[in-house]
């Protein structure tokens, strides 16, 4: 984990978000976060973490308050430039949301078209991204012939497909068994470790405490707690998982999507 | 670019397949809403040409009073070429209808007056005109009274009643049909815009524009008016040799000008493109902001 010394990455200052007069998403939070930190929002239902990943994605926009991504107000963003943001950036959603009838490099293929690639290029780089996510050997597979945790990793495979700097998981351990999340808790981390901010919502505790990594609780739109633990980088050298969910070692290094050079870390 | 259309398009072709019954639909009844409306249409501009070569051979005979001075009766000719509607007006001399009268009858002249009033003959640029400018003739003071206008009536009132009829029909028919193959359009596209949600969360997910998502759904209407408009031309083409060859069969007086087979392709596939980008684009936009409203 590279952590730059700009804290105003991102900024909360005193969001709030109302989605009816009785229901109150964030009640007035104030955050900054690092470039290149792994950060993970913890809490119960509707304690507000998705609504504060989903203000970063504009699919949310504040009451009131602002939220700075690199010094622009995403709030002030219209709704013509929400597009342009979320290319800058890699969302990770819980359900995986593959297409079915799509094989894995044609799930990847699909977004990179989506966004403008041409044919050539997407046959290129769908292979590169698969490998960066481990399941490059399972390309021609349909997403009903892969496990919980493959599937997740096609769907990070696909949201790195613009090369993002920020990522943003909302539950992507949500459906799945320890050892499968410590697989995607992993990759995660050797992403992290390459420079991409990480930033994931998560009720999995057990992951959360053992990644130690900065951790916010939030409940009822409010943060109780910022730990920041003192990490060293050490804490995230490749560990890997066992059968019992501890980390053990799986994953090499993940080069392409490499964001520390371009920092001047 | 080229790259970016043939994503846009095949995404367009993958829609039209996967929701093929409300595409069966929607193409079907485009065509049946597109042949009414084409055919009247076509009937429609073929009866026009009918009936502007009858009127220029429809005409008013107007008859004078008895003891009208000549001058009076061409200022009267006059004053009725002046009148909207009123192509040309000609008198015919009481002297030259007489003459005509007792060639036509092999009469002798001897010992009988001429009977015969001044004539006009009044030629008509709107034959559907003729009711209302023989009843504003027939009240002019040099017209012979209570009946010196004469017409047929009949011949009139026939090409009246098909122009109507023509018009009217094809009008409520066709309208209708119209509005239904739009409904079954602006359906088939809702629904598949519901179908293929998951595609559209997709795109939403890794930042793809709007166009990209908005544009597939576009063209898979504009495809399913335009083939509908397609197969409406052939429909269409295939009724008038039908019409055709049973109207020789009974007689050889009517003479069929060709069918203009391509232009009539070309105006309802048109037509139809047109008519399916405007349903489509309409029906997108409410499916759509409800898909990516999901999404959140």
């Amino acid at each position: 984990m590279i952590v730059t010394n700009d804290p105003n990455y991102i900024v909360f200052d005193k969001v709030e978000v109302r989605y009816s007069e009785l229901v109150l998403g964030l009640a007035g939070i104030s955050l900054n976060i690092s470039r290149g930190e792994f950060v993970f929002f913890v809490g119960q239902t509707g304690s507000g973490k998705s609504s504060l990943l989903k203000l970063l994605t504009r699919e949310v926009r504040q009451t009131s308050g602002r939220v700075l991504w690199r010094g622009q107000d995403l709030g002030e963003l219209s709704d013509r430039d929400i597009p342009a943001l979320r290319r800058q950036m890699g969302i990770v959603p819980q359900d995986f949301a593959l297409l079915p009838r799509k094989r894995v490099w044609e799930n990847v293929a699909y977004a990179m078209r989506a966004v403008g690639a041409s044919r050539r290029e997407a046959r290129r780089k769908v292979a590169q991204i698969l490998e960066v996510v481990h399941i490059g050997h399972r390309a021609d597979a349909f997403p009903h012939e892969l496990s919980g945790g493959e599937q997740q990793r096609v769907a990070i495979g696909r949201a790195l497909i613009n090369h993002p700097e920020l990522l943003i998981a909302d539950e992507p351990t949500g459906n799945l068994d320890p050892h499968h999340s410590w697989e995607i808790m992993d990759l995660l981390r050797q992403l992290n470790e390459n420079g991409t901010t990480v930033l994931v919502a998560s009720h999995d505790v057990m992951v959360v405490e053992r990644m130690g990594t900065r951790t916010i609780t939030l409940d009822s739109g409010k943060i109780v707690t910022d730990s920041h633990p003192e990490v060293s980088p050490g804490v995230f050298q490749s560990q890997g998982t066992n059968e019992e969910g501890n980390l053990s070692g799986a994953a090499g290094p993940v080069e392409p999507f490499d964001h520390q050079e371009e920092k001047g870390a | 670019m080229l790259d970016r259309i043939e994503f846009l398009i095949s995404e367009a072709f993958t829609a039209l397949r996967r929701n093929g019954l409300m595409t069966f639909a929607a193409v079907t009844t485009a065509a049946a809403s597109l042949f009414l409306l084409g055919g009247l249409g076509y009937v429609y501009y073929r009866v026009s040409g009918f009936t502007a070569n009858v009127s220029s051979k429809f005409e008013i005979d107007v008859f004078m009073r008895m003891d009208l001075p000549r001058p009076q009766a061409l200022d009267a000719a006059a004053r009725i070429k002046a009148l909207p509607g009123v192509r040309n007006v000609t008198l015919l001399p009481k002297e030259q209808a007489w003459k005509e009268w007792q060639e036509k009858l092999n009469l002798s002249p001897e010992g009988i007056d001429n009977p015969l009033p001044d004539k006009l003959k009044v030629m008509l640029n709107d034959p559907t005109k003729a009711d209302a400018l023989a009843s504003s003739i027939q009240l002019m003071p040099e017209v012979y009274q209570p009946r010196g206008v004469e017409y047929s009536k009949d011949a009139q009132r026939l090409i009246d009643l098909m122009m109507s009829l023509v018009r009217w029909l094809g009008l409520a028919c066709g309208g209708v049909l119209f509005l239904t193959a739009g409904i079954l359009i602006h359906n088939a596209i809702r629904l598949t815009v519901i179908a293929r949600r998951r595609e559209i969360r997709i795109m939403q997910l890794v930042g793809a524009s709007y166009s990209t998502i908005w544009i597939p759904f576009v063209i898979e209407g504009m495809i399913q008016g335009m083939i509908g408009g397609f197969l409406a031309a052939f429909l269409l083409w295939a009724a008038q040799g039908g019409i055709q060859r049973f109207i020789e069969g009974i007689t050889s007086q009517i003479a069929f000008p060709p069918f203009p087979l391509w232009t009539i392709v070309g105006l309802l596939s048109a037509t139809g493109a047109i008519y399916g980008f405007f349903c489509s684009a309409f029906a997108v936009r409410e499916p759509l902001r409800q898909v990516i409203g999901a999404l959140r």
